[in-house]
């Protein structure tokens, strides 16, 4: 509401300039409109020009690279079937080396989810998540005979016997807040289920070599950019 | 008197929409108002969102130009119909004139009009943000940077938008300076209409996906200038049978 101040001060700008410029000394209060005109569109110019600096120094969000979309409201991470079989077997660590996995969503949420090729990983998924200030340290971990893993606002509760081939940790980058939409996501098909919320995202470190297939119309896969 | 001086007809039009331009001034007045209108509309936000858990509760507002375009739009389309009217006409009686000229110069007019409304109308949403960010102060606000391209395309597309609305609002007051009975049909029919609409998409949702829905601006802009020529032909029609001043 604050705002109404500097609306009421253009306003009168608008009203006081042309009534004491010179051509509107005229017999009885007259307002020159051509003075009006002029000194809006050179307010807004201003406003324009002065815009990028301004805002220079300022938290800011790069649109080409931070979109946002609206998402599903489940997330599933699928690897090929041949993996899925791997997992089910329990003969093998979750070796996604066939280079492809695929993100899958449904339907009615906002959410993003970053990923990161690096070269710093050869055989393993890391996959790491963002959560509120309060809650940045390294998430508990529990282990059982069954491949499944899930995260939730409160905790995360890791069931995989295959484990080693997750790590998840805090994601402590911080990005702009807006970029958190969370809602319920379900990484499954590797079994990576997680309950995020509205300041929770995740960012799946991949090796370089593997692709990654989403479906974009769901939500946000944004590539992280170092 | 008869004039034996031989005028073009470019010239005629280039001295009515400058004599137009100058006289018109209440309509860039007009549009001055109605976006700190527009303004007063945005303190709030154009939009927002919000979530939480039990750690923390985020609550975004968008803040931008919507709702100065969207008033924008509407003050085209109104302008446009009140450039038919009677008293405006006569004003072209001071020059050498025909229906034609004109109704060019009315033309030329709504698209100079289309075009400085749409650039105020994108500028001013830097004036607004900025007076956020001045009043509001910097904390808790993401800015997002624009290229000279992203004001320059807005302004363009808006423009397009701009001069079909006009083009449809020539349309509806030449209607209505041939047909006075439509002023009380019009309104009767198009709000009908969005009664309609409202349960089935029918032929007005068609058409204003036909062109919202345009992602190519070269295409809408062709899209747009083949209705807004349509609408002027039809204007044209429609005033030249009132061939007598009445």
């Amino acid at each position: 509401m604050t705002l109404f101040l500097p609306i009421i001060i253009i306003v009168v700008l608008l009203l006081v300039i042309p009534l004491i410029s010179r051509t509107a000394k005229q017999p009885g209060i007259k307002f020159n409109k051509s003075v009006i005109i002029s000194t809006y569109f050179i307010l807004i110019l201003l406003s324009t020009i002065l815009y990028p600096f301004i805002t220079r120094n300022m938290h800011t969000v790069d649109l080409s690279v931070y979109g946002e979309e609206w998402g599903g409201d489940v997330i599933e991470l699928k690897r090929p079937e041949n993996l899925d079989e791997l997992s089910q077997t329990f003969e093998a660590t979750f070796d996604y080396d066939n280079d492809t996995i695929q993100l899958e969503a449904h339907v009615d949420y906002l959410t993003t989810l970053f990923y990161e090729k690096t070269d710093e990983l050869i055989d393993e998924i890391k996959v790491s998540y963002y959560t509120s200030e309060n809650d940045k340290l390294p998430l508990n971990a529990t282990y059982q005979n069954e491949p499944e893993v899930w995260l939730s606002g409160g905790g995360m509760l890791f069931i995989e016997d295959v484990y080693k081939e997750y790590r998840f940790t805090a994601f402590t980058k911080e990005f702009p807040i807006t970029h958190f939409k969370g809602g319920s996501h379900w990484l499954s098909g590797s079994k990576i289920g997680a309950d995020l919320r509205e300041e929770q995202s995740f960012l799946i470190q991949v090796p370089e070599h593997v692709q990654i297939v989403y479906e974009e119309d769901f939500y946000e896969l944004v590539e992280l950019q170092r | 008197m008869m004039s034996l001086n031989k005028v073009s007809l470019t010239a005629v039009v280039k001295q009515q929409l400058l004599y137009k331009m100058k006289a018109y001034k209440s309509v860039y007045t007009t549009m001055i108002l109605i976006q700190l209108i527009a303004f007063v509309f945005s303190i709030g936000g154009v939009g927002s969102s919000g979530g939480g858990s039990e750690f923390i509760f985020v609550n975004i507002t968008y803040i931008g130009s919507d709702m100065i375009i969207i008033f924008t739009m509407m003050w085209a389309f109104i302008i446009a119909t009140t450039i038919t009217r009677k008293e405006n006409q006569l004003m072209d009686v001071s020059f050498v004139t025909t229906p034609i000229t004109s109704h060019l110069s009315n033309l030329m007019f709504i698209i100079l009009m289309s075009l400085i409304g749409a650039a105020s109308a994108i500028l001013s949403g830097f004036l607004l943000k900025l007076l956020f960010i001045i009043f509001k102060g910097t904390d808790n606000i993401i800015v997002s940077h624009y290229a000279i391209g992203d004001i320059l395309l807005g302004i363009g597309s808006l423009s397009v938008y701009l001069l079909l609305l006009s083009g449809v609002g020539y349309l509806v007051g030449a209607l209505i300076q041939r047909f006075p009975i439509l002023k009380m049909i019009l309104p009767a029919i198009v709000i009908a209409a969005l009664f309609f609409e409202g349960r089935e998409s029918g032929v007005l949702t068609e058409m204003v996906t036909f062109f919202a829905q345009e992602k190519s601006l070269l295409l809408l802009t062709f899209k747009v200038v083949a209705a807004f020529l349509v609408c002027a032909l039809l204007s044209i029609g429609v005033s030249t049978r009132m061939e007598v001043r009445r």
